[in-house]
């Protein structure tokens, strides 16, 4: 009677760890896919900011620089505007993913069009001034992203 | 007292001065200088709504506009930041103009 009863257990035992180990194998693998997966749309966002930080700097060396739309400040700075808004909404959907990321829309915007108007009257080493100003609040928020992602997900 | 920047004023504000185009910040700093008269009288609050711009505001316009009626009025600094409020969702904006105030500061 006892030696079928331990039988029995024993014969229940074995599927019920089985089943276990591959409960807990399925969660890892899930879990892990789940992260590599997140880790990737970040990326894709990451990528997308970049892609409008790149879009401003032409568009501010083309204005300071090349004389595009001297004429019509108003148009370059609509332009602008409208990237430095696309710009915004991504970074706070990175945001939303928990990497911790510092942006400051206003110095950003502050130095592409606080001196725009009055392009007309402004010689060239000044125009220089505007661009490296836009340049370092470009780059800096280019490396406050990167290093915001390299903390959220450190290289292994 | 309530003024609405895209409504009252224009939806595409840009441009420093009268000849940069019909909707500068000098032509906004005209009417808003009366209406701020007018509130420190009844002792009021002008609240300045923003957010109804499609595009965005440009740092030029928001320097003259609301900066700039400290240069060109006896309003001070202290007075700007008591008279008025910017009503906006984007806080960056009310960062920026009062950085410009601020700036201001020293001058006045």
């Amino acid at each position: 009677m006892a030696v079928e009863v331990s039988s029995i257990l024993v014969s229940l035992v074995s599927p019920i760890i089985s089943g276990s180990l591959i409960l807990i194998g399925w969660k890892v693998l899930y879990g892990n896919a789940k992260r590599i997966s997140s880790r990737g749309e970040t990326q894709a966002l990451y990528q997308q900011a970049c892609k409008l930080l790149y879009d401003i700097e032409e568009l501010s060396e083309s204005f300071w620089l090349e004389e595009k739309h001297n004429a019509s400040p108003s148009t370059f700075e609509m332009l602008i505007l409208n990237k430095i808004k696309r710009l915004n909404k991504v970074i706070t959907r990175i945001k939303e993913r928990d990497v911790n990321v510092i942006f400051s829309q206003f110095l950003l915007r502050k130095s592409c069009t606080l001196h725009s108007f009055s392009i007309g009257s402004q010689g060239f080493p000044e125009k220089r001034l505007h661009m490296d100003n836009t340049h370092f609040q470009i780059n800096k928020i280019e490396q406050d992203l990167s290093d915001a992602l390299l903390v959220k997900y450190p290289h292994s | 007292m309530i003024y609405n920047l895209a409504k009252d004023f224009s939806k595409i504000p840009f441009g420093r001065h009268t000849s940069d185009g019909a909707n500068s910040a000098e032509r906004l700093r005209n009417i808003l200088i009366p209406l701020l008269i007018e509130c420190k009288e009844k002792n009021e609050i002008l609240t300045v709504e923003l957010d109804d711009v499609p595009i965005g505001i440009p740092s030029s316009f928001l320097e003259e506009g609301f900066a700039g009626i400290i240069r060109n009025s006896h309003f001070t600094s202290n007075d700007l930041r008591t008279l008025l409020f910017l009503d906006t969702e984007d806080k960056s904006y009310i960062e920026e103009v009062n950085s410009y105030i601020d700036d201001l500061e020293n001058v006045k």
